[in-house]
């Protein structure tokens, strides 16, 4: 009996293999919910609609921010179904899950382009997971936008259709500038974590600290798998810094540990930390530094900016809540961008798109959206130091002696 | 008894046409993502069937395959990025490095048992993996990892797909011919007594220690040259590839094929791989599907597909030569 | 010398978290022979069901911690029962079950993502607003509950395992099943409550450590490949052994990136494993590795 049962079961893997060739064909393109209206009208029916592949780590060990950038993906796409789509298509985005792995993005990437052949790209946030697939999409001419913050992504690479609609860390240098002198800055500490994103923003960081002759008592470097920084913390705080810059993936812990270990002044981010790691860090998330484009809010009243509350007031509706985390923006700015671009072309052609996309002009979340200059989308961007449990506009506070203050309450 | 001779002439011929043609047929169905597909699935029968020498046939555990795959991958690019070296040579000089610290290796994990040898093969991959994110003077990138190149022979550049399918297509049939030739030799037989009875082998005057290392070794060649093959398909490497979790979807591969096969480890890999494309719309339950798919693999077919399969054939082969009135 | 106290104190704390995760590796190992690879993954769902009952659910410290092992015990001997023992009726090749511990550990993960999510989370403190200073250093009260704990529940676990009948059936049933079956030790049941008990050690690591580390999807993936070192180092299968390696291992790691370089910090780790399994693979304590049939 045992027998018949295996042999049923290798019977019924090979047919499932066969079965899984089939399988292989184009997957459903998932309409977002309010394009379902939209298709339901006879005429449009007749109109095909405008694709766009993304990928993301949904699951693995990079995954923490993928729902959140899906959620402002789609409130964008409902946003442009609802106003007349691409150029009057209708918008459709199929997803896939790199699993963290940048084999399956670079999979995915000709998958996207071959099977399901979109019309556009939004890949992964991961600097990794691009550079493994991104050739695949920019040798296919498909206009790319992407939303990751490190640095050297696009200037490395040269790729006529990838665009940016996000931070890059190498222009938030500019920020500590005349702050530093105001301050009177003379020693830096920095601990990093070996990321892309976070090595090139403290290369930069240390170019700064050159030019204006302040000096690096300590430099640390760590893993950011790791759960436990007391060893380089406490070089760090044995070496008296100023100011301690703290390029850590997940700021969190490090900052828990570091003022635990009786460092009290600034500790200087290289973006808005996610709602999470204030959550970790706690009281200790008071004197956070940072350069950003944007901030999450606790408050709708607390926005002042009429294109930001609008999209708060969105997302709102959509899911009860503001959202905690910035990738949110990101997501939605690239669709965003993508859909100005469609609008200067008149046609939806790959080509028309990208050349669009050099004319770009618009607004974004984090203030206007300029691919006019270069692939980059954002040159220019605020800072903010979180006291009190509030963002504080960073020059602001400063000329106003916040910083003083601050250096007194330890 | 009456023998009846098979003919293996035309199966093999028509495979034959078929391996070649493929991606003209690909293409004339439209779907030339199978080719990309058929690229991965050469560099992982290369790696798989070398596992199969180690595990298959000699009964070696190796749970940091990935750190050879990594050696072979870094090797080829690192070689080909600084050293100016034209990448078919590079990946050839990455494999032998790759098969010499296999040796290396082998030779103190040879008196490891079963459990202890694990341990110290995942130790060994995340050594690789730590080396490869913290190496001297940042050579591999560190996490930025690094960019590669296609190979080109004789100034014809294989920057399509079909021409690396191409590519593979001969370097599969290489190391099958290697593998074949090992398996049918002494080497083969001295392998499988060391799997079947290590003390019976030892008593029977077959130096354990050294075969094991010859073991080792050339599954390291194998899968040291997918690593370089993997590294110049895909034309970005960096650490978070060669994890753990890649050394066992090699060991996956195996088993879900069948050991000591060449059919299995095919079978294994392409299985794998249609599987993976086809649970690819279940996004957030990939992996779950995955590890459930292995554990019932074991279960259920602990000789894998293929093997079951062929005991499938035997069992019927024996029921027509019962009817057919011979003494079986 | 403050860098010296800071780094020691911090050794002690890691070295106590490895030693409760080696302590479950040589739990499982001595009384039913297998390697537990899927242990990283229980303590990541210790972790998350801790927080879940403390933090989201409002439940007084200690009734989430009872709660928590509780659950894990019977996820345990559910596995143990369920997946392992089926296995080894159906007379599997012992390398078949080590791979389904791996693929148990993909199932884990991917199920703790769907159901705890992705984000990261901070677990609340036990003794709120309660800052102890040692030696100019802030400890977290949280720390000093962890080494405490794991102290506690190691000698508790050398006596239950030396002193108590259960105990002494669990070594006799590792030891030798057939002549534990044949006198009187149900070994199928003494098997699944190792397993459990092995699994509470874990996820009581995973709420120990959970307030220092905060709570994430990556928090047993990288002590517990690590911890095999400590294990290793002390004896694999001695209990005493894993808490001497695990703050052996603790204390190696903290120095060494305390006054070498950070960037070594896990390296070591893997270098003393394979150093060990080469050259003196019975570890500190001698203990003789129950041979592989």
């Amino acid at each position: 009996m045992k027998k018949n049962v295996r042999m049923v079961l290798s019977l019924l893997v090979a047919a499932v293999l066969i079965l899984g060739l089939v399988g292989c064909g184009t997957s459903e393109p998932t309409a977002s919910t309010a394009s379902a209206p939209a298709t339901e009208s006879g005429s449009e029916n007749a109109l095909e609609p405008y694709v766009i592949g993304a990928y993301m780590p949904i699951t693995g060990t990079n995954s923490t921010w993928s729902f959140i950038l899906e959620r402002g993906q789609d409130l964008a796409i409902e946003e442009i179904n609802a106003n007349g789509g691409f150029n009057g298509h209708p918008v459709e985005i199929i997803r896939y899950d790199t699993t963290s792995s940048n084999e399956e993005a670079a999979k995915i990437a000709v998958r996207l382009v071959e099977v399901d052949k979109v019309d556009a790209c939004l890949p992964s946030p991961m600097s990794n997971e691009i550079k493994a697939s991104a050739n695949t999409l920019n040798n296919a001419h498909i206009p790319t936008i992407v939303v990751g913050t490190s640095a050297t992504l696009l200037s490395d690479a040269n790729w006529d259709y990838v665009w940016r609609t996000a931070l890059n860390t190498d222009f938030t240098m500019s920020a500590w500038e005349s702050a530093f002198d105001e301050m009177g800055v003379k020693t830096v500490a920095i601990i990093n974590s070996q990321e892309d994103v976070c090595v090139a923003v403290t290369q930069a960081m240390e170019e700064l600290c050159a030019e204006k002759g302040i000096e690096i008592v300590a430099k640390e470097s760590i893993d950011s798998a790791d759960t436990d920084f007391t060893a380089p913390l406490a070089n760090i705080v044995s070496a008296k810094p100023d100011l301690v810059c703290s390029y850590a993936l997940e700021p969190g812990n490090v900052t828990v540990q570091l003022r635990r270990l009786g460092y009290d002044g600034l500790i200087i981010q290289r973006e808005l930390p996610a709602a999470n790691d204030f959550e970790i860090a706690g009281d200790d998330s008071r004197g956070w530094a940072f350069p950003s484009l944007y901030v999450t809010y606790t408050d709708i009243n607390d926005c002042d900016i009429p294109y930001m509350r609008s999209f708060l007031e969105k997302y709102q509706a959509a899911y009860g809540e503001l959202p905690e985390y910035e990738w949110v923006y990101r997501g939605y700015d690239a669709v965003m961008a993508l859909w100005e671009a469609s609008k200067i072309a008149g046609s939806n052609d790959k080509e028309a798109i990208n050349e669009a996309l050099s004319q770009v002009v618009c607004d974004g979340l984090g203030g206007t959206i300029d691919f006019t200059k270069s692939h980059e989308g954002y040159e220019s961007f605020g800072s903010f130091v979180y006291e009190d449990g509030k963002f504080k506009e960073f020059n602001t506070w400063l000329s106003a002696g916040g910083y003083d203050a601050y250096k007194q309450n330890d | 008894m009456l023998q009846r001779k098979k003919n293996y002439l035309l199966p093999a011929a028509g495979a034959t046409v078929l391996v070649l043609a493929f991606p003209f047929l690909a293409n004339a169905f439209g779907y030339t993502y199978a080719i990309t597909l058929a690229c991965y699935v050469q560099l992982y029968f290369i790696a798989v069937s070398g596992y199969d020498v180690l595990f298959g046939y000699c009964g070696q555990i190796n749970m940091g395959l990935a750190g050879f795959y990594a050696i072979g991958a870094y090797g080829s690019a690192i070689l080909n990025e600084y050293c100016n070296i034209p990448i078919i040579l590079s990946m050839i000089i990455a494999s032998v490095a790759s098969c010499v610290v296999g040796a290396i290796l082998a030779y103190p994990c040879g008196k490891l048992q079963f459990h202890f040898l694990t341990l110290a093969t995942i130790a060994f991959g995340n050594i690789i993996n730590q080396i490869l994110s913290h190496s001297p003077g940042g050579i591999t990138g560190n996490f930025n990892g690094m960019y590669t190149q296609r190979p080109s022979l004789f100034g014809f550049d294989m920057t399509s797909t079909t021409s690396y399918y191409f590519f593979g297509l001969v370097c599969v049939i290489i190391f099958a011919v290697i593998k074949y030739h090992v398996v049918h030799s002494k080497l083969g037989r001295a392998f499988s007594a060391i799997r079947d009875n290590v003390k019976a082998a030892d008593g029977m005057g077959i130096n354990v220690r050294l075969y094991k290392v010859i073991a080792f070794a050339i599954c390291a060649l194998f899968t040291g040259f997918a690593g370089s093959m993997y590294a110049h398909l895909v034309g970005f490497i960096s650490p978070d590839t060669f994890t753990q979790k890649q050394s066992v979807l090699f060991l996956t591969m195996l088993i879900f094929g069948g050991t000591t096969s060449f059919g299995g480890s095919l079978i294994g890999v392409v299985a794998l791989m249609l599987v993976t494309e086809s649970i690819r719309t279940l996004t957030g339950y990939q992996t779950l599907i995955y590890g459930v798919i292995i554990i019932l693999v074991v279960i259920l077919l602990p000789k894998g597909v293929f093997g079951e399969l062929i005991g499938l054939k035997n069992r019927f082969a024996k029921k027509n030569r019962k009817h057919s009135g011979e003494v079986v | 010398m403050l860098k010296f106290v800071t780094l020691f104190i911090s050794a002690t704390i890691l070295g106590c978290t490895y030693g409760l995760i080696s302590l479950s590796y040589s739990l499982i190992y001595k009384s039913s022979g297998m390697m537990a690879f899927v242990n990283p993954d229980l303590m990541t769902w210790g972790a998350f069901l801790g927080f879940t009952f403390y933090t989201l659910m409002g439940l007084p410290y200690p009734i989430a911690v009872l709660l928590t092992c509780v659950v894990m015990f019977c996820m345990g001997f559910a596995i143990q029962k369920g997946v392992v023992r089926n296995l080894i009726k159906r007379n599997v090749t012992p390398m078949y079950i080590t791979l389904t511990m791996f693929a148990m550990g993909y199932i884990l993960q991917n199920l703790s993502q769907l159901i705890f999510g992705s984000v990261p989370r901070k677990f609340d403190s036990i003794i709120p607003g309660l800052k102890i200073q040692l030696a100019g250093i802030q400890v977290q009260p949280e720390a000093i509950i962890c080494v405490g704990v794991s102290l506690l529940i190691m000698a508790l676990l050398q006596f239950f395992m030396n002193k108590t009948k259960l105990g002494t059936a669990m070594r006799a049933a590792s030891m030798d099943p057939m002549a534990a079956e044949s006198v009187g030790v149900d070994v199928s049941l003494i098997s699944g409550l190792s397993w459990g008990l092995s699994t509470t050690v874990i996820a009581a690591a995973g709420i120990l450590c959970g307030p220092i580390y905060s709570v994430s999807m990556v928090l047993g993936a990288n002590l517990g490949a690590k911890a095999f070192a400590g294990a290793v180092l002390g004896g694999y299968g001695n209990m005493i052994g894993a808490i001497i390696g695990g703050l052996a291992m603790g204390f190696i790691e903290t120095f060494v990136s305390g006054y070498i370089s950070s960037d070594y910090k896990s390296l070591i780790a893997y270098i003393v494993l394979i150093l060990f399994l080469f050259v003196k693979p019975t570890g500190i304590m001698n203990e003789r590795a129950i041979q592989d049939v």
